[in-house]
């Protein structure tokens, strides 16, 4: 779906991007993880053709992101952090932009917008951020676009509509429909995502499906630390050590979150990766 | 490449609905302001001047139809709405258009129409109690004509504006051409001051020069001489005239227009 060759991004004299690769195929649902100011919004924009590249190649859904061409943005439904609303009642916008979308679902709509409770008749302006971000939400689900970009999908969205948001992911995702979350709120939509990227200085440094790592690594709580060798991470907490070590180990363990294996891939990438590859057994 | 890929009557039609939308309350407002203004001025009894309605008018068109050209890609201004704007599913050409058209030919007959219908109905008011109208504004006219060829053309020079700047677009744009105008008129007066300046005393052509001018005219059998070659250049003038017109009025906006689009696909938010 996104092909990512050799991209340099700045911006003025500020290198963001430095010959990044990345794959992402049709499907998915990804979640992309990274630090404040690691460029995940950047990164999201230039997939999308908001921001150019300084040099190397984007190709989403089969078309040079840079050109915008209307074929590839009526595969894209990019919801962003900040989100603008024209000064419309959510009736009219969606009898205006729905024209754009070839796949638009009235019906889908009808039900995202039952299920987040979003007032239909009321301008989108007067509502709260809350209320416009599910009603965008509810509006991208509709629109069935191929390729999904959801920026902080769930900054904003009070604790029932997350799990309602969770629930439309899960639920009316199709198989063909490729979904993006970036996010800083990893537990909002942990057992949605599969697979993750991380980036982190410009690069990426894990790309990896959370059923693979989970498969490998399990966390350890122990009281002091023993055998350095194994462990990946450790994180202090009450009363000891929380560990994540290679799934072999005899001790009760629990599963991995992905929280967990951000703060492995930021702090030890080289040796996660190595154990994903399978070079560390030797 | 495929037709529909850059146009579709369908998809401008909705692009076209979406931005009308979009300037539909501001729009109706300035109209009743604009309306209101013209009908009051309809009953200005001490003003008598055939041309009053086509002063106004032109006021109205040229200042209030680039203030709105300015402000055609509002979208722009903030990354958020940008956004939302780049990413509507439609050709750069498609939504470029929709923009032009409705700075364009849109705002040239809805503004004609508000000043129409407040000058008839000011205009059948001063006839009926005040007794004393005015001309009605000509839309037939010549002159009129060539004050919409003129709205056109600093309307493309505004579009680029618009796009170019980032904020406070008319008034950037204003300077922007008024400081290409002043260069180019530097540029004129300098070339012209070193070609000419041998020529000239002052504002008038030195007497030898004036004395190879006239015998220069009389040898070449002209009766009158240097009165004559005047009326010749005159004579050639038009169709210099023509040319100059045709460069301003439909070259230089085309070629800015062209840029002003070109822009906006390399527009980035």
């Amino acid at each position: 779906m996104i092909k990512i060759n050799n991209l340099d991004f700045s911006y003025k004299n500020t290198s963001l991007f430095h010959d990044l690769d990345m794959n992402l195929d049709q499907g998915n649902i990804y979640g992309l993880l990274g630090r404040n100011g690691a460029g995940k919004t950047t990164l999201l924009k230039l997939m999308t053709g908001l921001r150019f590249p300084d040099s190397g190649k984007i190709i989403t859904g089969g078309f040079t992101a840079s050109s915008r061409p209307k074929e590839m943005l009526e595969k894209i439904c990019f919801i962003p952090e900040e989100i603008w609303v024209p000064p419309l009642t959510a009736k009219k916008y969606v009898q205006r932009y729905s024209r754009c979308y070839p796949s638009f679902s009235h019906e889908l709509l009808k039900t995202h917008i039952e299920e987040f409770e979003v007032p239909y008749q009321r301008n989108l302006n007067k509502l709260s951020l809350g209320q416009k971000k599910k009603f965008l939400l509810a509006f991208g689900f509709a629109s069935q676009c191929e390729l999904l970009i959801l920026d902080e999908p769930t900054n904003g969205l009070d604790i029932p509509s997350k799990s309602i948001f969770r629930r439309l992911v899960a639920e009316y995702i199709k198989d063909e429909q490729t979904v993006i979350i970036s996010t800083h709120q990893v537990r909002d939509v942990e057992n949605l995502i599969d697979p993750i990227i991380i980036l982190d200085e410009g690069k990426v440094i894990f790309q990896q499906y959370v059923n693979a790592l989970q498969d490998k690594f399990r966390i350890v709580n122990m009281k002091e630390i023993s055998d350095t060798e194994k462990i990946l991470y450790s994180e202090k907490t009450l009363g000891g050590y929380s560990v994540v070590m290679e799934a072999d180990t005899e001790t009760e363990a629990e599963q991995l979150d992905i929280e967990t294996i951000f703060n492995i891939a930021v702090n030890n990438p080289d040796k996660l990766n190595k154990i994903m590859k399978g070079e560390d057994n030797e | 490449m495929n037709k529909g890929t850059v146009f579709s009557l369908d998809r401008f039609l909705a692009l076209l609905n979406i931005e009308l939308n979009s300037i539909k309350k501001p729009g109706l407002i300035t109209a009743a302001a604009i309306g209101g203004f013209v009908f009051l001025t309809s009953l200005n009894f001490t003003n008598q001047d055939p041309a009053m309605h086509m002063g106004n008018f032109a006021l109205f068109l040229m200042l209030g139809g680039l203030i709105f050209t300015s402000y055609s890609f509002k979208e722009l201004k903030e990354n958020t709405s940008g956004m939302s704007w780049l990413l509507i599913p439609g050709s750069h050409f498609e939504k470029f258009m929709v923009k032009l058209l409705v700075a364009s030919a849109g705002f040239i007959v809805g503004i004609t129409c508000v000043y129409y219908l407040g000058m008839f109905l000011g205009e059948t008011v001063n006839a009926l109690i005040l007794k004393s109208p005015h001309q009605y504004l000509d839309i037939f006219s010549w002159d009129f004509l060539n004050l919409i060829g003129g709205y056109l053309l600093m309307m493309s020079f505004y579009v680029f504006g618009a796009i170019y700047f980032k904020s406070y677009h008319f008034i950037k744009t204003s300077l922007a051409l008024f400081a290409v105008f002043l260069l180019f008129g530097v540029v004129i007066l300098t070339i012209a001051y070193l070609v000419f300046l041998p020529y000239f005393d002052g504002l008038s052509i030195k007497p030898e020069y004036k004395e190879i001018l006239i015998n220069a005219q009389r040898n070449s059998g002209h009766v009158n001489g240097y009165q004559e070659s005047h009326f010749q250049i005159g004579g050639n003038l038009p169709v210099f005239n023509y040319i100059m017109k045709a460069w301003m009025n439909f070259v230089t906006p085309i070629v800015v227009l062209i840029a002003s689009y070109l822009k906006i696909t390399e527009k980035q938010v």
